[in-house]
């Protein structure tokens, strides 16, 4: 199934670990700077805990499977390609189908949110260019190469997360007035409905951390450099997501559904401007931008990988697997991300994009640990050149995260039940349409010339 | 291990450990100081049983995490002079 282009050409390998972390951080650490806090306003501020902390375990056990997997097959389809090697030609194209659309819809809603915050602060410019223009300046930067996007996003995303470490030490070192209280006014506001609701906005604090490991065809050590960077991701999105909570549920009160802490657009910018520190509101404003720009950034370079990797096996047309011959660059691949980005932001509805982008990342989380299992079922052997990291306590947790995943999206019942039924039902279709499609192109699949492994255990000739 | 530096190869795993327990320290300090104050001033709000739900997944984040970066610390110790990590 490898194509033709690429086995002249193939994607430039010099990422290190500190590139997989700003891939994956960059992509994620948006969801701390605003949208996690819809979790305050169905279950209050211990809806809010119980969310991070059950979507917390799901993204670990998620994220180890991906590590391994990466790390494993060290290609650049991610998810995609994890589902073509150890689960089947219908399932792999929906997933890759799936992480298209969920970054691409994630980098539709930064570019739009990137437009307003411009707004805000110049006022006679129009949200409609404002957003073209990221969209576009991105996409030229992710053409140019992945070594460059990455750099700028490491710096961006470290900027921002500096700022919230900052402003978690500022609150508990007393530098401003925390207000307890509110802890407790605000604590559960719906009820016990309202904790089981408010999962469905966990996500947010770790949606797309699986993605850090979609950059290891062109790490220098994939296997050093995934498993390293994702897991110090990791921790640093669940560092974040503690003390973003913990910073906002103390200084903005939740007690009245309708205002505060639940609404409110930006949380912790809104947060900084109550403490009343000037340097740390000037920090938590750019520390939103910043976050913005890095996701929309990472979305580009995540979802032209899956379109890649798509085409490079005849799932979509061949023409988008070409690589730049300087920038070593899926460039085409690139190029396709803004129209549609565009086509996304200027539908009008950020929430139901954002929805759509949050059930496709879902059913990735179903279809990641279904593929590590199914690895471990074909590969049993710990072996070098197979499985260089060994991911612990499996298949245990990776059936815990599969039940926790179909959880969470059983929660979008509440509110969202039409956008859950229409990305099931547009996925049930892609499947069916990949696999029909997949029988033209299909012949026998090489272990040892595709990824220099010894056939798997169930494999027929050997025998 | 042929032509490789012992030494250079030692003082860069050193530097990737201590980021591996650096980083799960903070975890567990950050993770375990906003659960635990969090829970005391608004946990009155829900039964006791319900409060073990939240011990528990504080105990899986923290848990499944320390163990699964440990795990990265002995993946890269293992492999780091066969597929030379450090040139």
């Amino acid at each position: 199934m490898t194509n033709e282009v690429t086995e002249t050409t193939g994607l430039v390998k010099t990422l290190r670990p500190y590139h997989v972390w700003a891939l994956g951080v960059g992509i994620v650490l948006v969801g701390e700077f605003m949208g996690w806090n819809f979790t305050v306003a169905k279950g209050g501020i211990l809806g809010a805990l119980l969310a991070m902390l059950v979507a917390g375990t799901m993204y670990v056990m998620i994220s180890l499977c991906a590590s391994e997997l990466g790390s494993a097959t060290k290609l650049a389809g991610g998810p995609y390609d994890w589902a073509r090697l150890f689960v089947g030609p219908g399932a792999a194209a929906s997933v890759g189908l799936a992480v298209y659309m969920e970054f691409i819809a994630l980098e539709a809603a930064d570019a739009i949110v990137v437009a307003f915050i411009a707004q805000e602060l110049f006022p006679q410019l129009q949200v409609f260019p404002v957003t073209l223009l990221v969209i576009a300046t991105l996409t030229f930067i992710n053409y140019r190469g992945v070594v460059a996007a990455l750099t700028l996003n490491f710096f961006m995303t470290a900027i921002a997360f500096l700022a919230i470490i900052l402003f978690f030490f500022s609150g508990t070192f007393g530098v401003f007035e925390l207000h307890p209280e509110n802890l407790f006014q605000g604590a559960m506001p719906n009820g016990m409905i309202g904790l089981f609701a408010a999962l469905q906005f966990g996500p947010w604090f770790f949606l797309g951390i699986e993605g850090a490991a979609m950059c290891a065809e062109e790490c220098k050590r994939p296997s050093r450099a995934v498993p390293l960077g994702q897991q110090a991701g990791m921790i640093t999105l669940l560092v974040g997501a503690a003390m973003t909570l913990f910073i906002c549920a103390n200084l903005l009160p939740s007690n009245i559904p309708a205002e505060g802490l639940g609404v409110s657009v930006y949380p912790l910018f809104e947060a900084a401007q109550v403490s009343g520190v000037p340097v740390l509101i000037a920090l938590l404003a750019i520390g939103t931008l910043l976050t913005c720009v890095s996701s929309a950034n990472g979305c580009v370079c995540d979802s032209s990988r899956s379109w890649f990797a798509l085409s490079r096996d005849h799932f979509v047309s061949n023409w988008f697997a070409s690589v730049h011959p300087k920038y070593q660059s899926p460039y085409k691949a690139v190029i396709f991300t803004m129209p549609i980005a565009i086509a996304f932001a200027f539908s009008g509805y950020l929430d139901q994009v954002i929805t759509f982008s949050i059930v496709s990342g879902l059913l990735c989380y179903v279809l990641i640990p279904f593929s590590l299992i199914r690895f471990r079922k074909m590969f049993p052997t710990h072996i070098n050149k197979v499985r260089p990291f060994v991911s612990p306590l499996q298949p245990w947790i990776s059936y815990f995260a599969m039940a926790i995943a179909i959880t969470i999206m059983s929660t979008l019942f509440w509110g969202y039940r039409y956008n859950l039924i229409f990305a099931l039902l547009f996925y049930l279709i892609a499947y069916f349409y990949f696999h029909k499609k997949h029988k033209k192109h299909q012949k026998e699949f090489d272990w040892g010339r595709e990824m220099g492994w010894p056939n798997p255990s169930h494999h027929k000739t050997e025998e | 291990m042929d032509g490789v530096n012992e030494a250079k190869y030692n003082s860069a795993f050193a530097k990737d450990t201590f980021l591996i327990l650096g980083a799960i320290a903070l975890l567990i300090v950050v993770e375990g100081y906003v659960v635990f104050t969090i829970l005391s001033e608004a946990g009155s709000a829900v039964a006791p049983a319900i409060r073990g739900i939240y011990i528990l997944f504080f105990g899986l984040v923290v848990g499944i995490e320390t163990i699964g970066y440990l795990q990265v610390r002995h993946s890269i110790k293992q492999h780091m002079f066969d597929f030379k990590y450090y040139d």
